[in-house]
């Protein structure tokens, strides 16, 4: 596992910065990169699918400096609320990031690290990884349960 | 950094809260869209003495000085309750247009006027294009006698057929874009109601040899967008502020509903299904709100913040009509039904999707602004 699949894991502050600089990567890829007589970047799909991401990671880190802020002064409901929310954000943004790049790249998004592969083949690495983002450490499923129960007082039964 | 409300926050949003609860209940929502006017001008007064339009106007022009972030609260509130007024387009548009480009002498007699209750504005800014760009304004303004003279067609002019003035935008040749204060009774102008969805005070105004004087110019001419762009920011997040209490309120009453409504023995609220539904909405509600409080901080620092008004924009766009949308599917058939309340949020949401530029147009900005 990459130093930067780990960051998406944590879900907290530091996931949303990790996934800043992905973004950052990607923007110079886009730039660099021709297809089909341009560079990637002129096109407005890419430039609609970089926009939605770039809104993700505004969202999630104000979601997840929110949550750090509610810990530290002790408010218990809603960091376990929000926290299950940043948890299920924070890793199905993953899968959206990891999506987007792969689509973006081409053919090129299923080289793992290789000499070929763009950003160091990270994306295709996060594309493997991210769907157990949405299963460990409590599945998504759970989450929004716990969202519900605890965020909303939705009933729990057997 | 504190991420909290100051104590005198939380007593203004207390008492807004408090004031639409008891003045303005949903019933009379109801009533208030269903009617000619689309407005209480009995509560619109009250709102003038409780101070509500001077909050942001500065302390020259008889204003509060308070940060941008207290209009905020007061515009989150209005949202929760579906409170319809000209709150937004007199106070937070026309006032702050005035505020940033207006002339001392306009400033001196208008701001006033907006705090008493006395005037109420509208921003004839959209033509037949429907473009948010500065290219949709088409309409000129010819130079005559003493001033300008404005032909053409307005469209999307919101609350037109309550205001007492316009303020019109028009290119005067060889200088571009400029800003009119025009009587909104003259007798050139004729303003008609367009039936919409969110049952709304848009209009229709069609100019014909509309004259104003050069007084009537708002500031400089040719300097008219500039003025605009200085307004469009704050407007925007003003904007998504009542749009997200609204998606509050959403969440809450649904939520309340999912509780009581009792089907196979079991309040639907205990079904997975609709848990999940419920998760998403307060998901898409608290990645939202924290953003706003965010980007409102940035406008009170005096922050460059266009990319962030614009990803806030799509992102609060977004999020209502899904949120709205999910909550008449929970309250299922009587969801659809104007005895229930629900429908009036999922209709907003729609007519709030196009104030101060659609998804699409932000989308585009915030491309822009990441430097693609």
């Amino acid at each position: 596992l990459t130093r930067q699949t780990m960051n998406f894991e944590r879900s907290g502050v530091g996931a949303f910065v990790e996934g800043r600089r992905t973004l950052d990567e990607l923007i110079e890829y886009v730039k660099h990169v021709r297809r089909n007589g341009r560079y990637l970047v002129d096109d407005p799909v890419v430039q609609q699918k970089l926009a939605r991401l770039f809104i993700e990671t505004e969202v999630g880190h104000a979601l997840a400096q929110r949550v750090t802020w509610e810990q530290q002064k002790g408010g218990l409901i809603f960091a376990a609320s929000a926290a299950s929310e940043s948890k299920v954000f924070g890793s199905e943004f993953a899968q959206r990031m990891a999506n987007c790049a792969t689509e973006i790249m081409g053919m090129y998004g299923q080289l793992e690290s290789s000499k070929w592969a763009p950003l160091q083949g990270e994306m295709a690495q996060l594309y493997q990884f991210c769907v157990a983002m949405c299963i460990y450490a409590g599945s998504n499923e759970i989450q929004r349960n716990l969202i519900a129960w605890v965020g909303l007082g939705l009933p729990r039964f057997k | 950094m504190n991420l909290d409300f100051t104590p005198e926050q939380e007593m203004l949003r207390k008492s807004a809260a408090e004031f639409l609860s008891k003045e303005c209940p949903f019933e009379q929502v109801k009533e208030l869209e269903e009617s000619e006017q689309g407005y209480s001008a009995k509560l619109w007064k009250k709102m003038a003495e409780l101070g509500w339009m001077e909050l942001h106007f500065p302390e020259e022009y008889e204003g509060l000085g308070d940060p941008f972030m207290d209009v905020m609260i007061l515009m989150e509130e209005i949202g929760k309750r579906a409170y319809p007024s000209p709150f937004f387009w007199t106070v937070v548009v026309c006032g702050e247009i005035l505020v940033a480009g207006g002339t001392e002498q306009q400033k001196k007699d208008l701001l006033p006027q907006i705090a008493n209750g006395k005037l109420i504005m509208a921003l004839a800014q959209y033509e037949e294009e429907a473009s948010y760009l500065p290219t949709g304004i088409q309409m000129q303004a010819q130079a005559s006698a003493g001033g300008y003279v404005l032909n053409g067609t307005k469209m999307f002019v919101v609350d037109a057929n309550i205001a007492g003035k316009l303020i019109v935008a028009a290119r005067v040749p060889d200088a571009g874009i400029t800003l009119f204060l025009v009587d909104a009774k003259d007798a050139g102008i004729t303003c008609t109601k367009m039936p919409t969805i969110g049952m709304d005070n848009t209009c229709e105004v069609i100019f014909k040899d509309v004259k104003v004087p050069k007084t009537g110019v708002v500031g400089e001419v040719g300097k008219g967008w500039e003025v605009l762009e200085k307004v469009f920011p704050k407007a925007t997040v003003a904007k998504c502020a009542e749009m997200l209490g609204a998606c509050k309120a959403s969440i809450d009453m649904t939520a309340a509903y999912a509780k009581q409504r009792v089907q196979y023995d079991k309040p639907i609220g205990g079904y997975q299904a609709i848990q999940h539904y419920m998760a998403n909405m307060q998901l898409g509600y608290d990645t939202s709100i924290n953003y706003l409080y965010k980007v409102a901080w940035m406008v009170d620092e005096g922050l460059d913040v266009s990319t962030e008004v614009s990803a806030l924009k799509a992102q609060v766009n977004e999020q209502y009509k899904f949120i709205s949308e999910r909550g008449v599917q929970i309250h299922g058939g009587v969801g659809t039904t104007r005895e229930f309340n629900i429908g009036l949020f999922y209709r907003r949401a729609k007519a709030c999707e196009y104030v101060m530029g659609d998804t699409s147009h932000h989308l585009e900005k915030v491309a822009q602004g990441i430097g693609l």
